[in-house]
């Protein structure tokens, strides 16, 4: 339970840490065009790397 | 005024520093300083909304603190030199923009207080004004804002990072009047030794502060015993220790007199602020509030003041970039 919660929560701080910050410069530019700043390349990466996971176990395993 | 050696102007009416005002945060009224600046603010927002504009609102307070702390009119003074760390120096613009003075905008990151003092007193010296103001800003929220990471991811801070202070100081330079008076004048080269770490701010500015302290020294003709106090404005702990070192190279020793702003700013043990204190208003407020009357009271007679700024933006680094540095200097006598 502890093992899932720490990641997620982590996670969330990277993605609600901007949102607060760039809150000043509006809901649309600021808050929706910043807030994956700092989860952006996680989430680029991440889903890149397991899609190509994906494929393999898919057609090679 | 002339130029001696290669990069010193030696002020022969010697532009004096009528009045200064230093306005700080909550972090730096807890630190050693805190009794010698005007005013200590509880809340780093000062009752704003924003970031940016709580920075705007310290420049402009202490821009006209340091107004009515002279006695003078604003309207006897004839020009402002003002800048910040944030982008296209904002705080300062906006913050100034009711103060109705002849505005010049400055940008030498760190080293932004000296440089707008050694502007204003040329322009004071060469008798194109009789006051000038030189303010200068820096704010931990809006630096680490644009420079580093939100606040509130909590992110850890290498142990030779620094801490933004939030603040602002002015000076009041005059040409008539009574106070301490500059006497040369020492601008600084850029100097870069290929410093690549943006948490190491002290490593990337002290080849720069070198620089200009040998050229001060080779050009007058000084040596630090000359001087009751060398002062450096946001080396913080480690720049020092190199700055020291590097001085040593050349056969001058500085640590008989020699102190940091950002050293001085924050108790290492009790702040949590690693290697010391920085951003502009590190040397701003500790020079206005702290050495100013020092040399009022004739505690100090003769200091050499040297802020330093680390010439960066916020991708300079990324794009694989080192971090040139920058110093200038003035010299001040009570």
């Amino acid at each position: 339970m502890l093992g899932s919660l720490i990641p997620i929560t982590g996670f969330a701080n990277s993605i609600v840490s901007p949102a607060i910050e760039y809150k000043s410069e509006g809901y649309v530019m600021g808050v929706g065009g910043k807030m994956f700043t700092v989860a952006g390349p996680v989430l680029v990466f991440g889903i890149s790397a397991s899609v190509i996971v994906g494929i393999i176990a898919t057609f090679f395993v | 005024m002339n130029r001696i050696g290669k990069q010193t102007l030696c002020l022969d009416k010697k532009p004096l520093i009528l009045q200064t005002a230093s306005i700080v945060g909550p972090k730096e009224a807890q630190g050693p300083m805190a009794s010698y600046f005007d005013h200590c603010l509880e809340d780093e927002f000062w009752g704003e909304k924003k970031k940016k504009k709580a920075e705007s609102k310290i420049i402009k307070e202490t821009v006209n603190l340091a107004i009515s702390k002279s006695g003078i009119s604003s309207s006897s003074i004839d020009f402002c030199f003002a800048g910040d760390l944030l982008n296209q120096c904002i705080s300062s613009s906006f913050g100034l923009r009711d103060v109705n003075i002849p505005f010049f905008g400055v940008f030498g990151a760190c080293s932004t207080f000296v440089e707008s003092m050694t502007l204003g007193s040329i322009f004071v010296e060469a008798g194109a004004a009789n006051h000038v103001i030189c303010a200068t800003s820096s704010h931990f929220c809006s630096a680490e804002k644009q420079f580093r990471f939100p606040l509130e991811l909590g992110n850890q801070r290498p142990p030779t990072s620094q801490w933004t202070v939030t603040g602002a100081g002015c000076s009041i330079l005059s040409s008539s009047g009574e106070g301490p008076r500059i006497t040369h004048v020492t601008p600084g080269k850029i100097v870069d030794m290929g410093i690549k770490d943006a948490n190491n701010m002290g490593a990337a500015m002290a080849p720069a502060a070198f620089d200009t302290l040998m050229a001060h020294f080779e050009d007058t003709g000084r040596k630090p015993s000359d001087y009751d106090a060398i002062v450096t404005g946001d080396l913080g702990y480690i720049g020092k220790d190199i700055l020291e070192d590097l001085c040593k190279t050349k056969g001058y020793n500085i640590s008989h007199n020699y102190d940091d702003c950002g050293v001085l700013m924050f108790d290492k043990l009790e702040q949590d602020t690693h290697s010391g204190g920085s951003g502009c208003a590190c040397i701003a407020t500790i020079f206005s509030g702290y050495f100013y009357k020092q040399l009022q009271e004739g505690k100090i007679k003769k200091m050499l003041l040297i802020a330093t700024g680390a010439l960066m933006n916020s991708t300079s680094s990324q794009q694989g970039e080192s971090i040139p540095g920058i110093a200038h200097a003035i010299a001040i006598e009570a």
